[in-house]
Order: C-alpha cells, then sequence, then structure tokens
C-alpha cells in the first residue's frame, strides 16, 4: 500500500559509471581540458537531476514520513511541497492516513457474495451462524503503520478482525446474536480489534465496525422461519382472545343492565301501586268514618246488587230449614252433589 | 581543472565500487547481522548508516517487524472427546538476531520451526477444556496459557512471541449436516412451544373472560332480585300502615270487592235462609223477620 523510493539499480548511478568509464578511455589518449570541462559540467547536470529528485508533494489527507540512511525522521510530514534527500540516502513514505479503508470480512463487494470459509461462525451455543462484516479504518500513526508491523492493512487486521468477531459472536447465544445483541457484538467487536491492533503496532485507528447480515446458515433457514410464523401465530391468538373479550364483556354488561333497570322498575311500580290503593283506601275510610252505619248498608247492598244477578239463589225458610235436603240436587246437571258433598243434620 | 576531473572520477569508482563494501544502511524494519567469513562480529540493531570491513564482513538482514506465524487449520480433540476445526496464528518477533541467525537462520525457517511448536501446545490446551468453554468461555484464557507455554519454547530460537490467537474454532465439516439437523430440531422446539403458549393464553383468555361475563350477571341477577324484594317490602308497609287504620272496615270492603269478583262466574248457585238481612224486607215492608 505505501511506496519507498528505493530502486534497486539507479539511473543516475549507471550514467555515472558510464560517463566515467568513457572519460577514462579518453583520459588514457592524453586528451586536453575540453574533457575534463565535460566530465564536470555533465557531472554537475546529473548532481543537479539527481537533487531534483528530492522534491515531493503531499495531498491534503495524506501524511509523509522520511527516512535518512534506513533511519525514520519524525515527525511526520504536513500537505505541500517538500524537499528531502534524494535516494540512496534519504527515502520518502507518503500515505493517505485520513483516507477511511474498509475491510470486508465473510464477502467480498457485496452480501450477496458471501464466503462461508469467514462468514460461518459457531455461537456460543453452539449453533452456526452467517455473519458478514465491514471494518472501516484510518492510520492513526504513521510511523508505527509503515516500520512496526508486517501488511498492517492486509493480512494483519485481517486476522486480527476474524479472530475479534469470531470471539464476540462465540460469547453469545444465536438468538442474541440475531436480534438484541447485535448492537453489543459491534461495540465489542470494535473493542477487541483496536486492542489486537494496538499489540500488534499497526497504527491503526477502527473507526467502525458494522454487521451488516447476521442470519442463521440457508441449511436452517426455513426452521427459523417458522419460529418467526410461531411467534406471528401466538400473537394472532392473543389478539382473537382480547377481541373475544372485547365483545363478551359489554355483553354481559348489557345483560346486567337489563335486569337491574326492570328490577328497579318493578320496585317502582310495586310501590306506586300500593301507594295509590293505601290512599284509596284512607279516603274512603275517612268518608265511611262520618257515617258508617249508613255507609256499611249502602256498600253491603250495592256490592250485592252486582253480585246477585249472576248466582242462582235458593232462599229457604229456616223455619223448614231440616228439609233442606229434599231440594237437593239443586240443578239439572247432576253434578250439583259437589256443593254438599256430605249431607248434614 | 584536470585534476577536478580525475578527482570526480575517482570519486565515481569509489562510490560504485568501494562504499558499498564500506558502509551498510540498516532500514527502520531491519535487524544486521554481521559476520566474518561466517563468524559472527556484531548485531547492529538502530537503523541508520553503519561501517563494516571491507570485502571480508558480510551483512545479513532480519525482520525487526512482527513476524506472523499462520498454522494450517487442524483438527483437535477436546476434553469432552468432540472434535473442532481450529486455525491459529501468532505473532512474535526477532529479540536476538544472533540465536536466531545460529539456529533457524531464515524467516521461512523459523516458521516452520514455530508452528509445530504452537499447534502441540494449542493441542494440549484444548484437550484441557470442554468443546462449549473453548469456544464461548475460556477462548481468551486458552490463547494466554498457550502464549505462555508456547514463550519459552522459542527463547532459544531468539524469538519472542507476542501473542496467539485462535482464529477460527469450528465444527469439522463431516458432522456439519448433524448440527443443522440439531438446530432445526431446537427451533422446532421454540416454535412449538411458542404456538402452545399461544393457544394456552387463549384459553386463559376466553376462561375468564366467561367468568367475569358470569358473575356481572349473576351479580345483577342478585341485585335486581334484593331490589324487587324491597319494593315488594315497601309496598306491604305501606298496605299495612294504611290499612291498620280500620281493619275491620278493610276485611269488610275487601270482601266486597272479592265477592264482585269471584261470584258472578255463572256456576254460583247459593242457598240463602230468607230470614237473612238481605231478605228482611222481602216478606215485610218493616223488616218484620228480623
Amino acid at each position: 500500500m505505501y511506496n519507498r523510493d528505493e530502486p534497486e539499480v539507479n539511473l543516475e548511478q549507471i550514467l555515472e559509471r558510464l560517463r566515467n568509464f568513457i572519460g577514462k578511455l579518453r583520459g588514457g589518449r592524453g586528451g586536453g581540458n575540453g574533457l575534463a570541462y565535460i566530465i564536470i559540467g555533465g557531472f554537475a547536470v546529473l548532481l543537479g537531476l539527481w537533487l531534483a529528485t528530492g522534491f515531493y508533494s503531499i495531498e491534503i489527507s495524506e501524511q509523509g514520513a522520511q527516512r535518512l540512511f534506513g533511519k525514520y525522521q519524525g515527525p511526520p510530514v504536513e500537505p505541500g511541497l517538500h524537499w528531502y534527500y534524494p535516494s540512496p540516502i534519504g527515502a520518502k513514505d507518503v500515505v493517505a492516513v485520513n483516507e477511511i479503508r474498509s475491510l470486508e470480512v465473510g464477502f467480498r463487494g457485496n452480501t450477496d457474495n458471501p464466503i462461508p470459509d469467514e462468514a460461518n461462525m459457531i455461537t456460543g451455543d453452539q449453533n452456526i451462524v452467517v455473519a458478514q462484516l465491514l471494518v472501516q479504518f484510518r492510520i492513526k500513526n504513521l510511523e508505527h503503520f509503515l516500520y512496526r508491523a508486517v501488511d498492517p492493512d492486509g493480512v494483519t487486521i485481517k486476522d486480527a478482525a476474524e479472530t475479534s468477531l469470531r470471539q464476540v459472536v462465540g460469547q453469545r447465544a444465536i438468538d442474541d446474536v440475531l436480534t438484541i445483541e447485535k448492537e453489543a457484538v459491534q461495540v465489542d467487536t470494535q473493542r477487541q480489534l483496536q486492542k489486537l491492533l494496538d499489540l500488534y503496532e499497526t497504527g491503526i485507528d477502527v473507526t467502525e465496525v458494522r454487521l451488516l447480515d447476521v442470519s442463521p446458515p440457508t441449511q436452517v433457514q426455513d426452521a427459523f422461519d417458522d419460529v418467526v410464523r410461531a411467534r406471528e401465530d401466538k400473537e394472532r391468538i392473543i389478539n382473537l382472545a382480547a377481541a373475544y373479550r372485547e365483545g363478551q364483556i359489554p355483553l354481559a354488561r348489557g345483560d346486567a343492565a337489563r335486569l337491574t333497570e326492570s328490577a328497579a322498575g318493578f320496585k317502582e311500580t310495586r310501590v306506586a301501586e300500593a301507594t295509590g290503593q293505601a290512599e284509596r283506601f284512607l279516603a274512603v275510610l275517612e268518608e265511611y268514618r262520618k257515617a258508617p252505619e249508613v255507609t256499611r248498608q249502602r256498600l253491603y247492598l250495592e256490592a250485592m246488587e252486582e253480585v246477585m244477578p249472576g248466582i242462582k239463589k235458593f232462599i229457604v225458610d229456616p223455619e223448614n230449614g231440616g228439609g233442606l235436603l229434599q231440594f237437593l240436587p239443586l240443578t239439572d246437571d247432576g253434578n250439583s252433589n259437589d256443593l254438599f258433598p256430605t249431607p248434614s243434620n | 581543472m584536470k585534476i577536478i576531473a580525475g578527482l570526480i572520477v575517482a570519486l565515481a569508482i569509489g562510490v560504485f565500487f568501494l562504499v558499498p563494501q564500506v558502509v551498510f544502511v540498516v532500514d527502520e524494519t531491519e535487524v544486521a547481522i554481521v559476520t566474518r567469513f561466517g563468524e559472527l562480529q556484531g548485531v547492529q540493531e538502530n537503523p541508520g548508516l553503519n561501517f563494516k570491513t571491507p570485502f571480508v564482513e558480510k551483512v545479513t538482514k532480519y525482520e525487526k517487524r512482527l513476524l506472523i506465524f499462520d498454522a494450517p487449520p487442524q483438527s483437535m480433540l477436546t476434553r469432552d472427546k468432540k472434535r473442532l476445526e481450529i486455525d491459529v496464528y501468532a505473532r512474535g518477533r526477532i529479540v536476538n538476531p544472533r540465536l536466531f541467525r545460529e539456529t533457524v537462520f531464515t524467516e521461512a525457517n523459523a516458521a516452520t520451526v514455530a508452528i509445530p511448536i504452537i499447534s502441540s501446545s494449542l493441542r494440549e490446551e484444548i484437550a484441557k477444556d470442554d468443546q462449549i468453554e473453548i469456544i464461548a468461555v475460556n477462548r481468551e484464557e486458552i490463547m494466554i496459557r498457550v502464549r505462555d507455554a508456547v514463550a519459552p519454547q522459542l527463547v532459544p530460537f531468539g524469538i519472542e512471541v507476542i501473542d496467539i490467537r485462535i482464529k477460527r474454532a469450528d465444527f469439522p465439516a463431516t458432522i456439519a449436516d448433524s448440527v443443522y439437523a440439531r438446530m432445526q430440531a431446537e427451533r422446532k422446539r421454540i416454535a412449538d412451544r411458542e404456538r402452545a403458549e399461544g393457544a394456552e393464553r387463549d384459553a386463559e383468555v376466553r376462561a375468564s373472560v366467561d367468568r367475569e361475563a358470569a358473575i356481572i350477571r349473576a351479580e345483577a341477577t342478585r341485585d335486581a332480585q334484593i331490589t324487587r324484594g324491597e319494593g315488594e317490602a315497601e309496598s306491604v308497609k305501606i298496605f299495612a300502615e294504611a290499612l291498620q287504620q280500620d281493619p275491620d272496615f278493610y276485611a269488610f270492603q275487601r270482601s266486597l270487592q272479592a265477592y264482585r269478583t269471584f261470584l258472578p262466574d255463572g256456576n254460583t248457585t247459593l242457598v240463602l235462609p230468607a230470614d237473612s238481612e238481605l231478605f228482611q224486607f222481602l216478606q215485610s215492608p218493616m223488616g218484620s223477620n228480623r
């Protein structure tokens, strides 16, 4: 990822040697000052060209590291135009430290392209889960990033990320990983990954760890879906039961209200009837008391007058009363025996 | 002028043929070992420009950065006799270049020495724990124990172990199917439980609703009977209070009313004595038979 300005064979060196070689040949023949000037002039031009290779620029978001005979000369160089000793005396490494880089674990390109070896892992309750992780990182320490770890943003961070994710997922049950603990998995993985990267002195700062996809393996997907369906069935049944409650309780309350109201009506009716009749009696009584004898007679006779027309009447003389039986049966229908079932003497 | 040109030429020859024999550069990422005909002369760990005796001394450079030892995945047996496919890696660095050179000579060779040591130590530690502990509980602890076991074994090679990590601990491919079957069975159990719980809640709610409805109706019936009783009691009381004013007149009046109601039905036959009060004027205007 970083470029080291250390070509094995240096162009300037080759040209230099060639010129020296030519110079020697001519010198052997006893050439004049002209050759010497050519040599000196050529040398000066080459020296100038060589020194010019010391210029380099650092873009925004980049930092540079300079080494003198292989030894790092801190601190990092900030953006701008710079000059440093050309190779082979000096060397410069320019790295985009602030650029956010990504690492894909368990997939390549997009989540539809999984890498089962990376993505399938064991959960704490010994199930298998498929997890796809995206790690984003930048460089926080250029010196460490360049000179302390081998391939820090390649093999090293990939190993560390896989290890961290598997360790974190291994501490949790599959249901938690799939649902409520997803956030915690991300946080713990980031913490563990950063710990390892610091231990390996990679100079990398993990800015984000995101689980793009966590799912059960395709072989058992149906079974997991059925659990979801079962939970929905359960919800539905509970809702239906609640609806039953909503329907039944008001019905019962309605019945209750009807019973109560009708009883109250009955009570009112009885009291009103009783009061009316009592008042009527008292009113009659009041008048009756003013002339009890006559009123009694009158009431009696009026009543008899009404009653008697509908009745068969036999009027017997008490003097001849002993012969009462001779009149029986008193009617033609023969059933009149019932009136006096036993003869009286 | 010729002298200057000659100096330049001489310098150039010197730079390109002699200098590399006298000086050597140690990079930030390297350590260097100087040997004379194979015999160790010195170790240069500090980066920068260094000097040596030309032609007779030779410089060898080693990695100063962390070395990667990546063991291939291996099947290991846990204490509870289950197999796990374990992929482990280690990070270490050369701390004693002299020993390193004497024993393993190259970084590649160091890996072939270190990896079997790491593998066998890990195998021993894995055999001390149950599968579940390795996956879930003790992973960190196991890695520390392996590191502590491996570290002294790599000291003789001049290597310091920084970290050992279990990258993957997976079920062997051969038992994956049975794992899936187990997972399926477990899911079925959960699904069945959810559905049964739904049915249970349903029965509970319906029973409780029926009970509540019955109670509501029963209480209303009770209250209604009480109210009716109250009505009747009050009615009785009102009558009694009124009638008590003259029980005799009430009896008389009420009897007359009753006669009116039940006598005139067409089937009644009445035998009356001629001397009854009703007929006192029937035989004599003076009510003689009285």
